[in-house]
């Protein structure tokens, strides 16, 4: 990544609990790059859509599919129609493994799909796997 | 004839010859001398009576009319004798035959210049065919106006006009209005006056057309009660084709009216009261239609009441899988940074103590040693445990969710793959699963079908009786259009008072030496019931338990869309 821009960490979570435990574990994992954090559907939309991002940087979008004021499924398929984001890796993180969700989420054009184990060893360890996934991905950058 | 005269005077010889000439005549001539005294007859009166000539000479022909008209005949002849008057009389006079005939006498005096009378000349003429005539028509007469006067009818005759013309007894009798009122069309003002106006036209019509008229209309009796009433008419026409006059009779049908209103009346009661049953019947359907169709909506509304409950219910099961495990990550996750807190602490503690002993206290070492762990051990457990009860939530909801694929199973392979997976397993506690012949074939969804036989299998291993090995025996048959499978063993079987609640969620009945969260029936009953059967067990503690599993035959599109 070094060669790239950095890629800026858009986690749409709105347990703040997930959220913490999230970055907690991808900080473990090695993984330094920015975090920004939403906990609303709302919040993010209204960052990841506004018109000239001040950053320009590439993202990726953490996305929990249980949020309060929209569906999270909403915002992938928001994400995936958009000119500018649609190349943009979204990894879904939410606590169902309902099968028919999550088949939808790849239709949907989701990138990958965790789900958060109450376990806490496997979720550190899906984390941490996420950390390395991170650091070997080739994030294109925003046309 | 000849006949001497006694008293031949100048005039005998004319009269002779008038004699021979009246002779001639067809009808009965006499004559007398000025005292009445008969002296002559012609030859058609002897003809007639068959008398012997000069028989009735003087007052002898008295004697040959009928004995009842014989003092009138005298009187007659006596008065005009007397008077000189004419005479005239209709008497009847004896034939020759005995049949008394009516004849019509008249006789009138000849007299001389001086006006003295010198003879008297009289006829008789056979009139007693006209009377028979007279008689009949007096007859037929009298029976029509007796006729008439039996009926109330009120019988009129009218001038070609249309008026009346001459006095109108039986009107005037039963109208009350006198000759004066009545005559020309002053007739009509005893019509009541909402009739009159169809009556004169109809009067007048039948005037122009000389037609039978024929009208009815209301006629004011003499006490002022208007009559119903029925009139006829019919011209007489004269010999010249024009109408002499128009004979009429008013005929009184009140009482016929009054009855025929009175019928009419009933049956409009009748067809009333008719009408209001079957009006009343018609409501009563309507009210019953209305109520069912009341129940119907009720039964409907009631219906997608318990269908969006039912959808709220597994929605609410989804969402509490969903939202109660995100609590549950928290928890694990921060006990885990707790713990790894906590072995840093650890560390930290021991290094210490180890440099100086003096920090130490049974209480600190206990808290590191002891009270954290159990802590975290509880803490640990009891998450894992509400994660697997919202697992099995989860899993039934999904169960409901799932739609249900109907395929042909061939029963009998179906089972036998089953018991395969069963293999270890059963290997452990020295197991086996009997499977009877000829299982009938279903249409049924397959993964719920594995999932039931599983449940019920490992339910029958998992609660084995210890004293013996395990013997499962499935069996199937068909009724009607049901499939009927039974999972029977040999296991430590179920308390009466627990056949229902084995199958609630996170229930368990008998010693809880096993490992379970209670889902396991539920589940079953649920599947069962999504492919549109159910599952009832009998059981007998201590010597093992039947599941029964009644199953439609075969289940379709319909079914499912029905769900």
């Amino acid at each position: 990544m070094t060669d790239q821009k950095p890629v800026t960490i858009v986690m749409i979570e709105d347990d703040d609990g997930h959220a913490r435990l999230i970055e907690k574990n991808i900080r473990r994992a090695g993984v330094c790059n920015a975090i920004r954090h939403f906990s609303s559907g709302t919040a993010a939309v209204d960052h990841l859509f506004a018109p000239g991002d001040p950053d320009e940087r590439p993202v990726l979008v953490l996305l929990d599919l249980n949020l309060p004021d929209m569906s999270g499924t909403e915002i992938l398929a928001r994400l995936k129609a958009d000119q500018r984001l649609k190349r943009a890796p979204v990894v879904v993180l939410t606590t169902t493994d309902d099968q028919r969700e999550i088949q939808r989420c790849y239709d949907l054009g989701c990138n990958v799909y965790i789900t958060k184990p109450v376990s806490y060893e496997s979720f550190a360890q899906a984390i941490r796997q996420l950390g390395l996934f991170l650091s070997v991905m080739q994030i294109p950058e925003a046309p | 004839m000849q006949r001497r005269d006694p008293d031949m005077s100048p005039s005998s010889a004319d009269r002779s010859s008038l004699h021979r000439a009246l002779d001639t005549m067809p009808q009965m001539v006499w004559s007398t001398r000025p005292d009445g005294f008969h002296d002559y007859y012609n030859q058609r009166w002897y003809d007639f009576t068959g008398v012997p000539e000069g028989s009735t000479d003087g007052a002898g022909w008295n004697d040959i009319f009928h004995p009842h008209d014989q003092a009138d005949a005298w009187r007659k002849w006596r008065h005009a004798l007397a008077t000189g008057d004419l005479y005239e009389i209709e008497y009847r006079l004896r034939r020759h035959d005995g049949v008394y005939r009516w004849v019509l006498g008249r006789a009138l005096p000849i007299r001389d210049a001086q006006g003295v009378i010198e003879r008297w000349y009289g006829t008789c003429t056979d009139i007693d065919d006209l009377k028979t005539v007279e008689r009949r028509l007096n007859r037929s007469e009298e029976r029509f106006g007796s006729l008439v006067a039996a009926t109330d009818a009120v019988v009129w005759s009218a001038a070609a006009d249309g008026g009346f013309d001459r006095p109108q007894p039986r009107w005037m009798a039963f109208t009350g209005q006198d000759e004066h009122a009545a005559a020309g069309w002053g007739w009509l003002a005893a019509i009541h006056p909402e009739d009159r106006s169809t009556t004169a036209q109809d009067w007048s019509r039948a005037l122009v057309s000389r037609a039978l008229y024929q009208t009815s209309h209301r006629l004011r009796r003499h006490d002022g009660v208007y009559r119903a009433m029925l009139v006829r008419a019919t011209p007489l026409v004269g010999a010249d084709g024009s109408v002499e006059e128009w004979v009429g009779i008013h005929t009184d049908v009140t009482d016929l009216k009054e009855a025929e209103n009175a019928l009419r009346r009933l049956n409009e009661t009748l067809e009333v009261k008719v009408g209001q049953r079957t009006a009343e019947l018609v409501r009563a359907r309507k009210v019953l239609e209305v109520t069912n169709q009341g129940l119907e909506t009720a039964v409907r509304a009631r219906t997608a009441d318990l269908q969006t409950a039912n959808e709220e219910l597994k929605r609410f099961a989804y969402i509490i899988g969903h939202d109660l495990r995100a609590p549950l990550v928290n928890i694990m996750g921060f006990t885990s940074e707790l713990e790894a807190g906590r072995d840093a602490l650890s560390g930290f503690y021991e290094a210490a103590i180890a440099t100086v002993p003096a920090l130490t206290s049974p209480e600190i070492d206990r808290l590191f040693k002891e009270d954290f762990d159990e802590a975290i051990g509880f803490i640990r457990s009891s998450t894992e445990k509400m994660d697997r009860l919202i697992n099995a939530i989860l899993t039934l909801s999904r169960a409901e969710r799932r739609m249900v694929t109907p395929e042909a199973i061939d029963m009998q392979a179906f089972l036998s793959t089953l018991r395969g997976s069963f293999g270890p397993s059963l290997a452990a506690v020295d197991g086996a699963v009997e499977i009877d012949p000829d299982l009938p074939e279903v249409v049924s969804d397959r993964l719920a079908l594995e999932q039931i036989f599983s449940n019920l299998t490992e339910n029958a291993i998992k609660y084995r009786a210890e004293n013996r090995p395990v013997r499962i025996r499935i069996g199937g048959r068909l009724s009607d259009e049901r499939a009927v499978f039974t999972v029977a063993d040999n296991g430590r079987g179920i308390d009466p008072k627990d056949f229902e609640r084995v199958f609630e969620l996170f229930r368990r009945a008998g010693v809880q030496d096993r490992p379970g969260e209670g889902i396991g029936l539920a589940h079953v009953r649920a599947l069962a019931r999504k492919v549109g059967g159910r599952v009832t067990l009998a059981s007998t503690l201590g010597e093992g338990t039947v599941f029964t599993l009644d199953l439609p035959r075969r289940i379709s599109q319909t079914f499912q869309a029905s769900e």
